[in-house]
């Protein structure tokens, strides 16, 4: 698998936030993740080979320089023709960069504040009010009585 | 075989077989726990880490073929919309569970009686009562009494906090004049027998490093180890073997090295659940029984029932701090829990309500329904997803069908060659029917709650975690496996205590009962221990 057409993509697949807060999905090392997945997934690892070796194709089309040298723009239009012609790859990428993007620390502390993990400080909660089941106690019981 | 004979030989060490191991321990006789896990060190749980998520879909995933730890043998589900779900260890399945710990009805006993489908119970919810109260007492139980969906009960202490989320779908059920209540949960919340409270952390679903949740690792193990039981881990029993007089007499394992060895005893007692144990009597093939051990009925495997999930989620304006609070636990409602025949099918579903899916788990949930794009609309569409989709899920009781079974499959084996099982399982028209009203009635809860963009799923794939029915109780030898207190009608010193033996599955999360039911059968056989194979 083409690691460095791999990194490119998935910046694609979840790019960089328009503010500059966060990379994409490739910079943030999310080929790690497929890669591994690849390897102990059947069937994987030749969906992303020939995926990507198809989407050279589409790029080297429009510049011999392959995907690389495509503008921001033709990337997302080669993707999109990608797209049409093997649906799968892409949700496939997608989900793989999911689970690295939405576990890596610098993406939890721009969504939550912090990237602690849940243990061992875990979270203080509201009570709630249950005073909510006056009106389920009034009804009355619903069970069978057998 | 081994020279010593232990008194009685526990195979499983989960929820059933650390409760059974707990109770026959008072009786001072030699026994001996084989469990083909191990211990899960509290540091090993992925909750310490930030990227705890991860973990689910490697060394911590729910399905054992995705897991794929060398104590894990694989199951070959192709042949099922319900995926298995389950966990190899000390505490066994209890150690990934929610810790959801509803009782059944005094309805569920009488499914024939009341609804004339499957078969009613040769126990009934009062002779269940009293060991159910001890496996709360035992487990550590939040909930809070007066439930008007079930007969009184008390229990250890106060429930699990609602939180915000709670709170909001308190408010739709409300609005619909339909029942919910705090649920009844596996989660200690103040210091309980030594265990320290739940922290509000939200791994459930990965392990509890706090020991909050009542896996039977910290619940039963500790109790029943102090009494004199063995436990020994990364022990596989291959086949359960018989001796001349009609009898078993112990077992064929593979230790930690793989090395095959013997183990007699004069009583053994399965605890492997729903695929494991008639896994192990399939394998256990002998001139006396052909078909596998304690299978003169045929029924070894068959009647497998999982409970169908209809899970439907929805997107909110306002963030609801869900990630706060045990993920499976918050509230539940039995309004579509009794058989009303206008619905179009009969006996019903539990709805569970759980907290905001994480950060990983809300981004794989959006993605088959196309919710969550690549490229440039990414992030937007994430931000309006992250800490605002909450779900619920209808846990639909499933019927008994012989068709749906557990058998052995062919080629597939675990890592010391033990054919794996294979698994035939289709949804009933009745099961199809309660799904789409449960999946409806979902719908309006999550309208009535405040959400929208609402995503249906049913039967949930990843499900399959409550197996039940495969060597089913009864008094008729024809037509069950085991008698009214888990004895093998075939093998007079076989029990079986795990929910395998289930003659129906109720609509809610079955360990409450799976407990009680190893409880009750341990009481048996200590009152019935002068003629104990009469």
């Amino acid at each position: 698998m083409d690691a460095r057409l791999l990194v490119l993509v998935l910046d694609e697949v979840i790019p960089p936030t328009a503010d500059g807060r966060l990379p994409g999905a490739g910079t943030l090392g999310a080929g790690a993740i497929v890669q591994q997945a690849a390897s102990g997934t059947p069937g994987l690892e030749p969906l992303l080979t020939q995926g990507l070796a198809a989407l050279q194709d589409i790029a080297r089309r429009s510049d011999a320089g392959g995907f690389a040298a495509l503008s921001r723009r033709a990337r997302i239009e080669a993707l999109q023709e990608l797209e049409r012609a093997n649906p799968a790859l892409l949700p496939t990428l997608l989900t793989f960069a999911c689970v690295a993007y939405y576990s890596s620390e610098q993406v939890l502390i721009a969504l939550n504040g912090d990237a602690r993990p849940p243990h061992p400080k875990g979270y203080a909660m509201e009570d709630g009010d249950l005073s909510l089941l006056d009106p389920v106690r009034a009804r009355g019981k619903i069970y069978r009585e057998c | 075989m081994s020279e010593q004979t232990v008194d009685v030989l526990i195979i499983g060490a989960g929820a059933s077989g650390a409760a059974v191991a707990w109770s026959l321990a008072d009786t001072r006789m030699q026994i001996v726990c084989l469990e083909q896990g191990d211990w899960v060190p509290t540091d090993a749980y992925p909750g310490l880490h930030a990227n705890w998520e991860l973990r689910q879909a490697g060394d911590f995933a729910l399905s054992p073929n995705m897991r794929g730890r060398s104590e894990d043998y694989p199951v070959n589900d192709s042949d099922s919309p319900i995926s298995i779900s389950n966990f190899n260890g000390v505490g066994g399945s209890t150690v990934l569970y929610a810790g959801h710990f509803p009782r059944f009805h005094p309805s569920d006993f009488r499914v024939r009686t009341l609804d004339g489908v499957a078969d009613d119970w040769p126990i009934d919810y009062q002779r269940l009562e009293p060991f159910y109260a001890l496996n709360d007492r035992m487990t550590g139980v939040a909930g809070l009494a007066g439930d008007p969906a079930y007969p009184p009960k008390q229990l250890p202490m106060p429930p699990v906090r609602l939180g915000k989320l709670g709170r909001t779908f308190a408010s739709g059920f409300n609005k619909l004049g339909w029942h919910w209540w705090p649920s009844d949960s596996a989660i200690v919340t103040e210091e309980y027998e030594g265990r320290a409270p739940c922290i509000n952390a939200g791994t459930c679903l990965a392990g509890c490093p706090q020991g909050a949740k009542g896996s039977s690792d910290v619940t039963y193990w500790p109790a029943a180890i102090r009494a004199g039981v063995e436990l020994r881990t990364r022990c596989r029993v291959r086949e359960i073997t018989m001796g001349a007089n009609g009898m078993a007499d112990g077992v064929i394992y593979y230790d930690a090295d793989g090395v095959e060895r013997r183990q007699k005893a004069e009583v053994i007692v399965l605890a492997c659940n729903g695929i494991g144990t008639p896994r192990i009597l399939l394998n256990s093939r002998s001139p006396q029984f052909p078909d596998g051990l304690a299978n003169r009925s045929g029924l070894v495997g068959k009647n497998l029932m999982f409970h169908p999930y209809g899970t439907v989620s929805g997107r909110f304006d306002e963030p609801l701090e869900g990630y706060k609070g045990p993920f499976g636990c918050c509230i539940w409602s039995q309004e579509f829990y009794e058989t009303d025949t206008s619905r179009g099918f009969v006996r019903g579903f539990t709805f569970e309500i759980a907290r905001s899916l994480p950060p990983v788990f809300a981004a794989t949930w959006a993605l088959p329904h196309g919710r969550l794009p690549w490229g440039d609309g990414h992030h937007a569409a994430y931000a309006g997803m992250h800490d605002r989709v909450a779900a619920l899920a209808a846990i639909c009781e499933d019927l008994p069908d012989p068709a749906n079974c557990v058998t052995l499959d062919e080629k597939l084996t675990d890592s010391n060659g033990i054919p794996a099982p294979k698994i035939a399982y289709r949804l009933s028209d009745n099961s199809r029917k309660m799904l789409d009203f449960g999946v409806a009635r979902a719908i309006e809860v999550l309208k009535a709650a405040g959400a929208r963009d609402v995503i249906a799923e049913a039967p949930w794939k990843p499900a399959g975690w409550h197996l039940m029915g495969t060597a089913r109780m009864g008094t008729d030898p024809e037509r069950s496996v085991v008698n009214e207190w888990g004895r093998c009608h075939d093998v007079r010193n076989v029990f079986i205590v795990d929910g395998s033996i289930f003659v129906t599955s109720a609509g809610l999360n079955p360990t409450s009962t799976i407990q009680a039911l190893a409880l009750y059968v341990a009481d048996t056989m200590k009152s019935n221990l002068a003629n104990l194979f009469d």
